[in-house]
């Protein structure tokens, strides 16, 4: 699986835990309330936080607070149908690093996905 | 330890604000996500490792202030700058600059655009009211301390008392406002107690004449509710307290003899009464009637009986005290309140009124005078002005039937004839 295939989604949804920690990227899972329901391996060692920290809490307001603006969460929240790449800064482990970040959201589906990819 | 690094990054991603630590050159040694956050909009994609380049929509020239403020704890006091983004919103950025030992700088940005606005909200405000209290006419807008004393004056204060700001400040509301009938310290005791009061009174204005206030005072709380000083507001009321008055006094005054009608005797003889019960001090009451005054008036006419009802006022009035009270109760018809009187001062008063009336040559027509006299009935008063007004009256009725030009006192034991 790659950040950049075209059914990334089809093939998240369809990916056990062990597929998932295996990914070079991080994915951050939510469920329609953006509470986190999937932190893989990738994306807990790019923040230095561990998934039992994460899981369950609002991740735009109670993980990172940083994408809580209207580049990430404003997406998640306006657009039913959101695929979109967007360049951006995460705070990683107290470094500026610049990201790739791909914004994942599909009508009806379990899971929203933020993608996230150091460049 | 991984626990203690974990939590701490935590802390970091959560902090609401942002931090960057840097060294002499520049290098980002760590920073939180909301440091690159508050800029994200506005610095070069690759600059995040380099705190000059992140920096710079906020300081420009950080290398060059660095070596400026070398050796220096405070690189850079709290500053703000207001960062318009590519979308439209404008947000300020406030940034200060740390040295906590030489090598390493800490950065600490906080957005303060909530908080400028709302600044922003309480200047105009500020302004707003600044313009209406200096601008406002005929009123003085100005505050006491808590302790009563001017502690804020302004324009409208120098218009309208006179008094600039160094002579103002610290005197007191009774120093501005002249109360007629309480001291201001009660006026402000009662102003905490009920929040408001206004009041009333004299006071010295910008020309050095007296000029009439109507004041209200507010009571100003601070933050857990209790007094903390006053906003007063004084308006130069002179022209509706002299119309009022001038009202009042037409509406009790006789307009043909100038003294108090039947409303404006009661009025005022009721006062005065009071005042006698109080203070144990006897008063007697006259009822006046002029003799014939049909007679007089079908002889010489409404004109000849007027100028013979300007006539007798006159006499009456010249005759007694100026704290006595004369009333003209209708037709021909006067009463007196003496105060201080008792029924023989009374009748020695009525009897030089009879024989003044009897002296007078009221000229009704030229060359013509009308013979006039007076019957007056005395009666002393026991509290009662109304009883006291009809025993006079009964008094009176005998001095008529007894054959006029005549005083009669009423006593308990019956009327005495004191003229004869």
């Amino acid at each position: 699986m790659d950040i950049d295939d075209v059914d990334v989604l089809d093939q998240l949804l369809d990916a056990d835990d062990d597929v998932l920690d295996a990914l070079p990227f991080g994915v951050i899972g939510m469920d329609d309330d953006h509470q986190v329901v999937l932190y893989n391996r990738a994306e807990s060692a790019l923040s230095g936080l561990s998934p039992e920290r994460v899981l369950g809490r609002h991740f735009f307001s109670e993980v990172a607070p940083c994408t809580n603006n209207f580049m990430v969460a404003h997406r998640f929240e306006e657009e039913e149908t959101l695929d979109a790449f967007v360049d951006y800064v995460f705070t990683l482990r107290m470094k500026p690093t610049p990201v790739r970040l791909r914004l994942l959201r599909r009508t009806g589906a379990a899971r929203q996905y933020l993608l996230v990819q150091q460049t | 330890m991984d626990d203690d690094l974990e939590r701490l990054y935590e802390l970091l991603y959560l902090l609401p604000v942002g931090v960057v630590s840097f060294d002499t050159e520049g290098t980002v040694e760590a920073a939180n996500p909301l440091a690159v956050q508050l800029l994200n909009p506005f610095v070069e994609p690759g600059a995040t490792g380099d705190a000059f380049r992140l920096l710079a929509p906020l300081v420009s020239d950080l290398a060059t202030l660095l070596d400026e403020r070398a050796g220096e704890k405070v690189v850079l006091a709290r500053q703000r700058t207001t960062l318009r983004r590519p979308d439209g919103p404008v947000s300020t950025v406030e940034l200060a600059i740390h040295r906590p030992r030489p090598g390493l700088h800490v950065a600490v940005l906080s957005d303060v655009t909530e908080l400028v606005r709302q600044e922003q909200e309480l200047r105009r405000e500020r302004d707003r009211i600044r313009v209406i209290v200096e601008t406002v006419r005929e009123y003085a807008i100005y505050a006491l301390d808590r302790d009563g004393r001017v502690d804020s004056w302004n324009a409208s204060g120098e218009r309208l008392f006179g008094l600039s700001s160094v002579d103002a400040m610290g005197q007191t509301l009774a120093q501005l406002v002249v109360l007629e009938d309480e001291g201001t310290e009660r006026a402000l005791e009662e102003a905490v107690f009920a929040g408001w009061r206004r009041l009333e009174g004299w006071s010295t204005g910008a020309d050095g004449v007296l000029f009439y206030t109507d004041t209200m005072i507010s009571t100003l709380v601070d933050g857990s509710g209790h007094p903390d000083g006053f906003v007063v507001i004084t308006r130069d009321a002179t022209e509706a307290r002299l119309r009022e008055e001038s009202l009042r006094r037409e509406a009790d005054t006789d307009p043909l003899t100038s003294l108090a009608n039947r409303r404006g005797f009661d009025a005022r003889a009721v006062r005065l009464v009071a005042a006698c019960e109080v203070n144990g001090v006897p008063a007697s009451v006259l009822m006046l009637d002029i003799d014939h005054f049909k007679a007089v008036n079908d002889t010489f006419g409404h004109d000849g009986g007027d100028i013979v009802l300007r006539a007798f006022a006159e006499t009456v009035a010249a005759a007694v005290r100026s704290l006595d009270i004369v009333g003209r109760l209708g037709g021909e018809e006067f009463a007196v309140l003496l105060p201080g009187a008792d029924v023989d001062a009374a009748a020695r008063t009525a009897e030089a009124i009879r024989a003044k009336v009897e002296q007078l040559h009221i000229e009704v027509a030229p060359g013509t005078s009308a013979p006039v006299t007076v019957s007056i009935g005395v009666a002393p008063l026991d509290g009662d002005l109304a009883g006291a007004l009809g025993r006079a009256d009964d008094a009176l009725y005998r001095a008529k039937a007894g054959g006029r030009n005549r005083v009669v006192l009423h006593t308990d034991t019956g009327d005495v004839d004191r003229t004869g």
